[in-house]
């Protein structure tokens, strides 16, 4: 089972009428909807609006997806629609950000390849939460580090990564564990709010 | 320190966030995979770690995605979902990644059968063009104009095409040319 096989599986049980399997896709994905219209969208409160109804949008789409593309393809593609919609009911044919953003959003599988213009506060956070991970790596014992590396930079399996560190597959995935947990503790200070607090 | 509960939540143990650690990168069996979506479900505390692992590999990957990390997004939708009717489809008939791809195998065999059962006797036959000896008694059917030139063609016409699938319909292109009498 790939990641890509976990998140068919959580789609598979929206489809069959369990709405908290989607509260996870939308926790898991909302950090990169967010970006992607953050490069597009200037006003924050209206990326947070645009944002939901791309997720909303996607929910009632849902029952069609067939997993032909990766689950985040397809919500991506929704989240560019539904901001290309959003400039169309303000009477607006180009985004505020730079003209041909949303053209070359459609062109790339991330927000990578569109232009930064993020606010200063914007800026600021992500410079913090960039050191905030490099204090976390730096502190990971070598094979921590290398194990998370290899995990979430390079997208390899558990038994690929324990080929390459010479180890059992048990002790990649709690390296990998550990490895989590230390760079979570570092972005908590920075990150967690009492709204994380939901669940 | 507890090495169980280093944590410090009660009730999650090292192991089970290790298992949601694994569960996240896709490597759990699928019964335990099963069993940490429901678990999922009703630990609020496994899903705030559910969070933050994602939080920490957005992080790792990009730091300008993780930046926009808007727990406020996630309760704005939530609440939202419980004003949206639930939403049924082809998910509910194949429960897994498996079950979909047997679904399809299947039914492309299915067409192969069809396909061998109907056009294969067709594609067989094409060897005995005139074959009005197996054929049962019936009416009369129409009788095949003949000529040099019409034979030529048809000869060339069979080396070229030696898959056609309707020999039977020969006599009716034979006379469609002609004008009736």
């Amino acid at each position: 089972m790939t990641e890509r096989d976990v998140d068919w599986e959580l789609v598979t049980r929206v489809q069959r009428g369990d709405k908290h399997a989607y509260e996870l896709l939308v926790s898991k994905y909302q950090r990169r909807i967010t970006r992607l219209l953050s490069r597009i969208i200037r006003d924050p409160s209206d990326i947070e609006d645009v944002a939901q109804e791309a997720f909303i949008k996607a929910y009632r789409a849902l029952p069609s997806f067939r997993g032909e593309s990766a689950f985040y393809t397809w919500l991506y593609r929704i989240a560019i629609n539904t901001a290309k919609n959003h400039f169309a009911a303000q009477g607006r044919r180009t985004p505020t950000r730079s003209s041909g953003d949303l053209e070359d959003a459609e062109n790339f599988e991330d927000a990578s390849g569109l232009r930064d213009v993020a606010t200063p506060d914007a800026l600021l956070l992500s410079k913090q939460v960039g050191e905030a991970v490099n204090r976390a790596i730096e502190r990971l014992p070598e094979d921590l580090r290398t194990a998370i590396v290899l995990r979430e930079l390079e997208g390899m399996s558990y038994d690929e990564i324990a080929a390459a560190m010479n180890c059992p597959v048990g002790t990649v995935r709690s390296r990998i564990f550990r490895a989590r947990e230390a760079v979570a503790a570092e972005l908590r200070p920075l990150l967690g709010t009492r709204e994380d607090q939901r669940w | 320190m507890s090495a169980v509960h280093r944590t410090g939540r009660p009730g999650l143990a090292d192991a089970d966030l290790e298992q949601l650690s694994a569960w996240l990168d896709g490597e759990l069996e699928p019964e335990q995979h099963r069993a940490m979506l429901e678990r999922l479900k009703s630990d609020p505390d496994l899903r705030a770690h559910f969070e933050w692992f994602n939080l920490a590999g957005d992080a790792l990957r990009s730091q300008e995605v993780a930046a926009c990390h808007q727990p406020r997004l996630v309760i704005r939708v939530r609440e939202a979902l419980k004003l949206e009717p639930v939403r049924i489809g082809p998910g509910a008939a194949s429960g897994s990644k498996v079950r979909r791809h047997l679904a399809t195998a299947l039914t492309i065999a299915a067409a192969a059968g069809v396909l061998v059962v109907v056009a294969l006797p067709q594609l067989r036959s094409t060897d005995v063009v005139s074959a009005p000896a197996i054929l049962p008694p019936g009416p009369p059917g129409p009788v095949a104009k003949t000529g040099p030139q019409l034979d030529a063609y048809f000869r060339a016409h069979r080396e070229l095409a030696s898959t056609g699938v309707m020999p039977s319909a020969m006599e009716y292109i034979r006379n469609s040319g002609e004008p009736d009498r």
